[in-house]
């Protein structure tokens, strides 16, 4: 039981303490929107098909004056049994993730070298690159195809999934591991046999001896 | 008011008896699951995993051969060539064809009291020349409790089935050595090939030594034909069998001993 007097002075101090809520309410709701922008912007499956453009096509200084940086990409051996390395240049973008995107679809895309074999299925397509520089992580979202299309067995898959995550930890020291995602989710295999649920770190030991 | 105690008091008694009880039987029925000690006490048995299964095809190879179909038979010619041969008992965590998932069969490997792990596949490749069987045996790569300032949070039932292989590491390498040794007597390409490790996700769960066969390479057109003959089937599986007297016989006086150096350099 409380005094009437009380009362009234709880009601007062409501008062001031509903315009405190409301604000209070504001911000949430904005900070909430404001994350879930983010987020769908990040992880949100595109449903209507739009892929995002696959070499974002900014408009960035593309003369041969535009600063440029050497990138080693893992490619398969021709007897499937380990992984040996191809240089490419790519543009110096500021944004590492940048770089990172440029660099995985020059992966996908195959070597150029005739002793050298694509490790990435055919329709292979990249969706998004996120790092997460102050962990060290790398969130590669590929599209279904990597699934879909793989030739299968453990080896080719190994190939498949050290063939990125070597390129990536090789090149962009801040990465120490790489989640592979499959449509913004992440999946146990590719093909059933290597566990991608989780991040992954580079194996050296793929890479061709001497 | 009185009831309701009583109750009470019973649930109470249930709860504190499982509380004090439970774990011991838990860990006293899970104990010796996993015991491979080189004690002859009881039948060994041999786990024999035919990959794939159901809906989950595997490779196929150019004239429409599914893995899943070659390695059954395998599983099944093997498990004969194991009894005959070494009086050894084999189970298969598929009899038939239908889907399994990954961590179900080591599940049925752990609670058959196995004494190995055999993962049996035909995989695919690149490209169609690629010859000759390979062995894996679990090499982890992933984030295991140590990274707990990840920001990968999972439940630990999880964590604990990832990390059942981890004391076999070495054992499960050595197992893959021997396989692989024997199986490239079989190959004049595959002369000097050595066993891979590999964060497989069908190895994570067996608590014994495990390895992964990929006997041949299903899109190369020969293999192909090779894979679908029984008689080709056994060749492998006496190749599989000696290699398992290898191991057995090169562990049998030393378990538990540490591994050699190399072994320790290469996982």
């Amino acid at each position: 039981m409380r005094a009437l007097g009380s009362e009234r002075e709880d009601q007062e101090q409501g008062g001031a303490g509903r315009g405190f809520g409301i604000a209070l309410a504001a911000a949430v709701v904005a900070l909430v929107a404001v994350a879930s922008f983010l987020l769908s912007h990040r992880w949100d499956k595109r449903e209507d098909g739009l892929v995002p453009p696959v070499s974002a096509p900014e408009a960035p200084p593309a003369g041969e004056g535009a600063p440029k940086r050497e990138v080693q990409l893992f490619f398969a051996t021709p007897d499937e049994e380990s992984l040996a390395a191809e240089s490419r240049e790519i543009l110096l973008s500021d944004d590492l993730a940048e770089q990172a995107r440029t660099t995985i679809e020059e992966l996908i895309r195959g070597p150029l070298s005739a002793n050298l074999l694509a490790t990435m299925p055919p329709g292979t397509a990249l969706r998004e690159v996120f790092l997460d520089l102050a962990e060290g992580y790398a969130y590669v979202d590929l599209n279904q195809d990597v699934m879909r299309n793989h030739p299968g067995g453990s080896q080719a898959e190994a190939l498949t999934v050290f063939s990125l995550v070597n390129t990536l930890t090789h090149n962009f020291h801040q990465v120490r591991r790489v989640q592979i995602l499959i449509e913004g989710r992440e999946a146990e295999t590719l093909a059933g046999h290597i566990l991608i649920q989780r991040p992954l770190s580079a194996d050296p030991s793929w890479l061709k001896r001497g | 008011m009185v009831r309701s105690g009583r109750i009470l008091v019973a649930l109470w008694v249930v709860w504190a008896a499982t509380c004090t009880w439970g774990p011991w039987l838990v860990g006293s029925f899970s104990e010796g699951a996993g015991e491979t000690g080189g004690s002859e006490k009881e039948e060994t048995v041999i786990v024999i995993d035919p990959g794939h299964g159901g809906e989950d095809e595997g490779a196929r190879g150019p004239a429409g051969t599914l893995e899943k179909a070659v390695t059954l038979e395998a599983a099944r010619v093997l498990a004969t060539v194991l009894q005959e041969r070494l009086g050894l008992k084999a189970i298969l965590t598929r009899t038939a064809d239908y889907a399994l998932p990954l961590e179900k069969r080591a599940a049925l490997g752990n609670t058959s009291r196995g004494a190995l792990f055999l993962s049996l596949h035909a995989g695919g490749a690149y490209s169609p020349q690629t010859l000759a069987s390979r062995v894996f045996s679990l090499k982890p790569l992933l984030d295991l409790p140590a990274d707990a300032g990840s920001p990968w949070t999972e439940d630990a039932r999880r964590r604990r089935w990832d990390t059942l292989q981890s004391p076999f590491v070495l054992t499960s390498r050595r197992l893959a050595e021997a396989l692989q040794a024997s199986l490239n007597a079989l190959f004049p390409s595959g002369q000097g090939r050595e066993a891979k490790g590999a964060p497989l996700a069908v190895l994570m769960g067996a608590r014994m030594p495990a390895a992964l066969v990929e006997l041949g390479c299903l899109v190369n057109p020969e293999e192909e034909k090779r894979l679908a003959s029984p008689d080709y089937l056994k060749e492998l599986a006496e190749a599989l069998a000696g290699g398992i007297q290898a191991y057995r016989a090169e562990t049998a006086g030393s378990i538990g001993s540490s591994g050699r150096a190399e072994v320790e350099e290469k996982g």
